[in-house]
């Protein structure tokens, strides 16, 4: 094996292991994945990863050379699809006897497929959120106001994060505008006003790093997953400081 | 909290007393207020200069911050959770404010749903007319100067020039006339049908056009899903208002 | 009567865990089947609490179970691995009101900081609440990954000739 193959096989598992990583994957499958490819490929791979950066080092298999990248961690938003094509990715590598050349214009296949239409996405939350609220004993008044509350939160979020603005003000408005919208319902003197309230900001709850950062700690991964969890829970938290505010704002109704 | 049943007629009554307070004394302001607002669209129909662009984002800002606190804070106050309403429309006002920081509307004709638009800018003044003939009298009637009136006048706004429009205010709008949906159920005000009515129709376009402008062939799911659901929810909450 | 509340009860689940699925852009086949293991979930939990009288604790470890199991069931049928279907899943069982109730007499607790009895009180009602919903998170995590240790060989095969990449 030359030293420049072995270089371009680093090179692109840096970059495959650092888009599962940034896409929200647990990290026992991104190793165990990125160990298949290698040895798919004839190599032996060994990963150490945190929050922000990976290193990765490929050795042949006679232990004649090595190589050793450090990588950052991209911040791409969460994607399942990735995850699973990804992972599918590794094993047609394995399978298939794969040649490096042919694994990456696979990867820039899949990386390239088409998102969630935010459209949908906005949609699909809003109706979520007010069969949420349903599941929770709101009547028909207080889901419609969660919806459309919802509605505004998440387009909110959307605007921001497409304006690129930190994640945790993003978390903290958009908290904020939902409560505040679903807060609205108070006026209307229902008993569920509460229930709708309570529901408009679940949408924001991070559910894939809290139990990535689970099943990280109990893979032995214990820096990475408590690193996941922590950062799950300052989300919530500012989930918590958005709400306040409307509860501040409108305690005096509540009690 | 009160008994089940008697909220109804307790709130009802606050409402209407509060709304012959507001009218009587305000009655020449919210006239002065609607000639205002019938100038803006024809200013931006003939002559869309920059500076009307300007007037107009103000204009909106101004009237929800008066519906904010005029109506709510000072001749609402009766009213319980009146408080919540203010804060309500201070975020419209934001929404609009925002809208002009960042000069992202352009109150601009697309050529398109203008008849629409003209049609929902005229709703607002048959808001006395519909009071009057269910028998209601000066000053207890409601006016274009309520905020169903003020939302309906915003989504004719929004309507006429949708070349790229403040989405922020029209969510917001949308929200009030749910409230409003809600609000004809608890408390018989059937005014507010016109603003739901007019709503779900501009809400399918609005999301279409949306989508449109997001672009249809970098997503999955292919646009036909996303239409579809788009009518679902409409038929959803025209549904809900069917039911009211 | 009481079919009609618990169906009601998964579909609702289901709505919602598409939903909140969607953000996490997950591939269009795996949504039937969140919709499937979120109705199944939420309503074998709603049965558990309103049959037998179980906590919302043991109820949600149960149902998380029953998410996990099916995903690595599911998960091999459309080449997903197991948390693409069961993250989706497990939301619509996130504590929701506990969790707003927290918020709440924590918010309380400071406005009355300065009257003992009224600000333990809502202290007391903040540990209650946030014990509550941090357990049923903790163990919605837990039910939910126990499968993946009980069907390691399985659970890490699950994408193995996928034909949709």
């Amino acid at each position: 094996m030359t030293q420049e193959h072995m270089t371009e096989i680093a090179n692109f598992l840096a970059r495959y292991l650092s888009y599962m990583l940034g896409s929200g994957v647990h990290t026992s499958r991104v190793v165990r994945n990125s160990k298949r490819i290698g040895a798919a490929l004839g190599v032996d791979v060994s990963i150490h990863t945190s929050q922000k950066t990976a290193t990765l080092t490929v050795t042949d298999s006679e232990c004649l050379f090595f190589k050793t990248r450090v990588v950052d961690i991209p911040a791409f938003p969460i994607s399942f699809e990735w995850n699973a094509d990804l992972s599918a990715l590794s094993w047609a590598a394995c399978d298939e006897k794969m040649s490096l050349e042919a694994i990456e214009r696979k990867f820039a296949e899949i990386t390239a497929k088409p998102r969630m239409n935010p459209v949908f996405v906005l949609f699909m939350v809003s109706l979520a959120n007010a069969s949420f609220c349903r599941l929770f004993g709101g009547d028909i008044w207080a889901m419609l106001i969660t919806f459309t509350a919802t509605m505004i939160g998440f387009f909110t979020r959307q605007h921001l994060t497409k304006r690129k603005v930190n994640h945790y003000i993003v978390f903290i408005v958009s908290a904020f505008v939902a409560s505040i919208c679903a807060s609205s319902s108070l006026a209307l003197g229902i008993d569920t006003a509460e229930i709708a309230l309570a529901t408009s900001v679940l949408y924001l709850v991070p559910g894939v790093p809290l139990i990535n950062g689970l099943i990280d700690i109990t893979d032995g991964h214990i820096q990475i997953g408590i690193s996941r969890i922590v950062n799950a829970f300052m989300l919530i938290i500012c989930i918590a400081i958005g709400m306040s505010v409307t509860l501040m704002l409108v305690k005096d109704s509540l009690l | 909290m009160w008994p089940q049943g008697r909220i109804p007629v307790k709130m009802k009554e606050a409402f209407w007393n509060s709304i012959a307070a507001y009218n009587s004394a305000t009655w020449i302001w919210q006239i002065a207020m609607a000639v205002v607002a019938a100038v803006l669209p024809a200013l931006l129909w003939f002559r869309p200069k920059e500076w009307v662009k300007t007037v107009t984002k103000l204009y909106m800002a101004a009237v929800s911050l008066w519906i904010a606190f005029v109506y709510y804070m000072k001749y609402g106050a009766v009213r319980d959770y009146s408080n919540v309403m203010t804060i309500f429309w201070c975020l419209v006002a934001l929404s609009w404010i925002y809208d002009l920081a960042t000069r992202f509307s352009s109150f601009r004709k697309s050529g398109k749903y203008s008849a629409i638009g003209l049609a929902i800018l005229v709703l607002p003044l048959a808001y006395p007319f519909i009071s009057v003939s269910r028998g209601l009298e000066f000053p207890q009637i409601t006016t274009p100067m309520i905020p169903s009136g003020v939302a309906l006048y915003m989504l004719g706004m929004l309507m006429t020039f949708n070349r790229k429009i403040n989405f922020f205010a029209f969510l917001l709008v949308m929200h009030w006339s749910v409230i409003a949906i809600s609000k004809i159920a608890i408390f018989k005000i059937p005014e507010d049908a016109l603003l739901a009515a007019a709503c779900i129709p501009s809400m399918v376009i609005f999301f279409l056009q949306m989508l449109k402008d997001a672009g249809q062939s970098s997503f999955k799911p292919s646009g036909k899903y996303v239409k579809t659901l788009i009518y679902a929810v409409a038929v959803l909450l025209a549904g809900c208002m069917a039911v009211a | 009567m009481i079919a009609v509340d618990i169906i009601s009860d998964g579909l609702f689940a289901a709505v919602a865990a598409m939903g909140f699925g969607s953000i996490s852009d997950p591939p269009m086949r795996a949504f039937p089947y969140i919709a499937i293991l979120a109705a199944v979930g939420h309503a074998a939990r709603y049965c558990l609490m309103t049959f037998l009288g179980v906590d919302i604790v043991s109820a949600s470890l149960v149902a998380a179970f029953i998410i996990g199991t099916g995903s690595v069931w599911f998960g091999r049928k459309v080449f997903c691995p197991m948390t693409v279907l069961y993250i989706p899943a497990l939301l619509p069982m996130v504590p929701g009101t506990y969790a707003y109730k927290t918020v709440f007499s924590l918010i309380m607790f400071f406005q009355e900081i300065s009257s003992p009895t009224k600000g333990s009180e809502y202290l007391q009602e903040m540990i209650f609440n946030g014990a509550v919903s941090f357990s049923v998170l903790f163990m919605l995590a837990v039910g939910a990954t126990v499968p993946v240790f009980l069907l390691r060989e399985r659970a890490n095969s699950m994408t193995r000739g996928s034909k949709f990449i």
